[in-house]
């Protein structure tokens, strides 16, 4: 087969290594959910940048509910990974991502995680090969491809280093190495944004060093490569984090949303008073007993504290933090 | 933590929530966690992709890290994105020092030194897997046998994880019929 399309031509490729076609990965689909209403190849290797050892990933529109178990299959050597999607939940995707503001005003770990997924795998929609789609599906295949999707991304990992950023700020004095982790990890979002920027829109941080090739972004790959010396001892992590500090400034671009720090109480966790002490436990496994008790009231669907971004938390707070008991968000600040 | 006082079969334990935190938790991280990403490391050396390489090794060494947490302070809700998650609770400094300098390696990999270096991260990964105590290796989730092993490691776990009061074992993202991130 003859293509003009570069990500058909690699996957044609790379599935011909295994013996097999990309109509074979179609006619190998399961059907549990029924029959598909639109079948888009993505990942890796369609981008340019996977190995011999990369997956395939097969995203799937069903007309009806569905779970999300991660359970490859194999066909001719290759693992595809296919995942199943309801069509309601994928035409909601436009209104929520494109017309809805971001960040809200309250924005919990539940709103974070499901735009972080609503992000994903919009844009391996959006960056794949379609292998097969109904006709009306075609139109919302246009309307994702739109400039809008671009912007969102970019906009979320800038949000992302800047929440990093200021958790590496929080956890220093008490946690150093595992500010550094979030210090790093702060530079990568910002190296995200930047490639999002430039087109790169394939969401999968451990491909970063790829797409800033890609993209020819020398200072990005120098940037990378300097994050990636991570200090060994907690005597080492101050430097390291001010490094990082300057990478972000450099390398995230600017956003100009009006935001605030939010803290909610992570799953499993119980905040008990006892004997003029406040003990805070997660799961019965692991806790913090502090003293006096702190004041903390956290109402059902109300976060513990927020504030803009350069003020500190009080001490019982960022206790609360330090301690692994709360979910920082960067929320909208609230007109 | 385990106290093997040289009985045949008997290890005895403080804290029977974390020892089987440990490995009930410590069993799913290595599957959900290590294997795939240890996959990542090999194919991208086997490409000479080694920028990749180093970033996936230093997502492995983390990932090990936690799990080992898992037997002293370390939380059982792998919440990675959560900002603040805590790798290294109750690691002891040397251990998460010996981690680090093994995937720092990783970022002066050539031709001449990849093997060796990938047979160093392969013993450290066997290691994280062999702390956890299992009679038999762990099922490999990326294989065609590995829906099964999932499904039996959870079985043989849940039970018990229940009337501890402890989460699920299978991520919540598995199961919602919300859209996950993976």
């Amino acid at each position: 087969m003859i293509h003009t399309d570069p990500l058909a031509e690699r996957l044609d490729a790379f599935l011909a290594r295994r013996g097999t076609t990309h109509e074979a990965l179609v006619a190998a689909i399961d059907e549990p959910f029924g029959r598909p209403l639109l079948v888009v190849a993505a990942g890796s290797v369609l981008h340019g940048f996977g190995n011999e050892r990369s997956d395939v990933d097969v995203n799937v529109v069903v007309d009806r509910d569905v779970t999300r178990l991660p359970i490859g299959s194999y066909a001719h050597d290759v693992l595809v990974d296919t995942k199943y999607f309801s069509a309601g939940e994928v035409e909601g995707w436009i209104a929520t991502i494109r017309d809805d503001p971001w960040p809200p005003a309250r924005l919990d770990r539940d709103g974070w995680v499901r735009r972080q997924a609503e992000i994903i795998n919009c844009s391996r929609f959006a960056c794949g090969l379609v292998l097969s789609a109904q006709e009306q599906w075609r139109a919302w295949l246009a309307a994702i491809r739109e400039p809008w999707l671009a912007e969102r991304i970019v906009q979320w990992w800038r949000l992302e280093s800047l929440r990093r950023e200021l958790a590496a700020r929080w956890l220093a004095p008490a946690k150093p190495l595992l500010a550094a982790v979030r210090a790093f990890e702060s530079v990568l979002a910002a190296l995200e944004s930047r490639v999002a920027a430039a087109g790169q829109l394939y969401y999968g941080p451990k491909w970063l060093s790829e797409k800033l090739c890609i993209i020819d972004d020398t200072l990005g790959q120098q940037t990378l490569e300097e994050a990636l010396r991570f200090p060994r001892f907690e005597r080492d992590a101050p430097s390291y984090i001010a490094a990082c500090t300057g990478m972000v400034a450099s390398a995230r671009p600017v956003g100009g949303e009006q935001v605030q720090a939010q803290l909610w109480l992570l799953p499993g966790v119980r905040i008990q008073e006892l004997d003029g002490r406040t003990l805070v436990s997660r799961w019965n496994l692991r806790g913090a007993e502090v003293s006096p008790s702190i004041p903390l009231v956290a109402r059902g669907g109300e976060p513990v504290w927020d504030a803009p971004l350069d003020a500190p938390p009080p001490p019982h707070v960022a206790t609360l933090f330090t301690e692994d008991m709360t979910w920082l968000s960067i929320a909208a600040t609230p007109a | 933590m385990a106290v093997d006082r040289g009985n045949a079969g008997v290890k005895r334990f403080a804290d029977v929530h974390r020892r089987v935190a440990f490995r009930a938790y410590g069993a799913m991280r290595f599957l959900d966690r290590v294997q795939g990403a240890f996959e990542d490391v090999e194919g991208a050396v086997g490409a000479r992709q080694f920028r990749v390489a180093a970033y996936q090794a230093r997502f492995v060494v983390l990932a090990c890290l936690s799990i080992r947490s898992l037997a002293s302070e370390g939380d059982v809700y792998l919440d990675s994105d959560s900002a603040s998650f805590d790798f290294f609770a109750g690691v002891p400094p040397d251990v998460i020092a010996d981690g680090f300098a093994l995937a720092d390696a990783a970022l002066d990999l050539d031709e001449r030194t990849a093997d060796a270096w990938m047979q160093r991260l392969r013993s450290y990964v066997a290691e994280t897997e062999r702390l956890l105590d299992y009679e038999r290796p762990l099922p490999i989730l990326r294989s065609p046998e590995g829906a099964f092993g999932l499904v039996g490691l959870t079985r043989r776990w849940s039970p018990l994880l229940e009337q501890l009061g402890l989460p699920p074992l299978l991520p919540d993202v598995w199961v919602s019929r919300d859209p996950a991130p993976r």
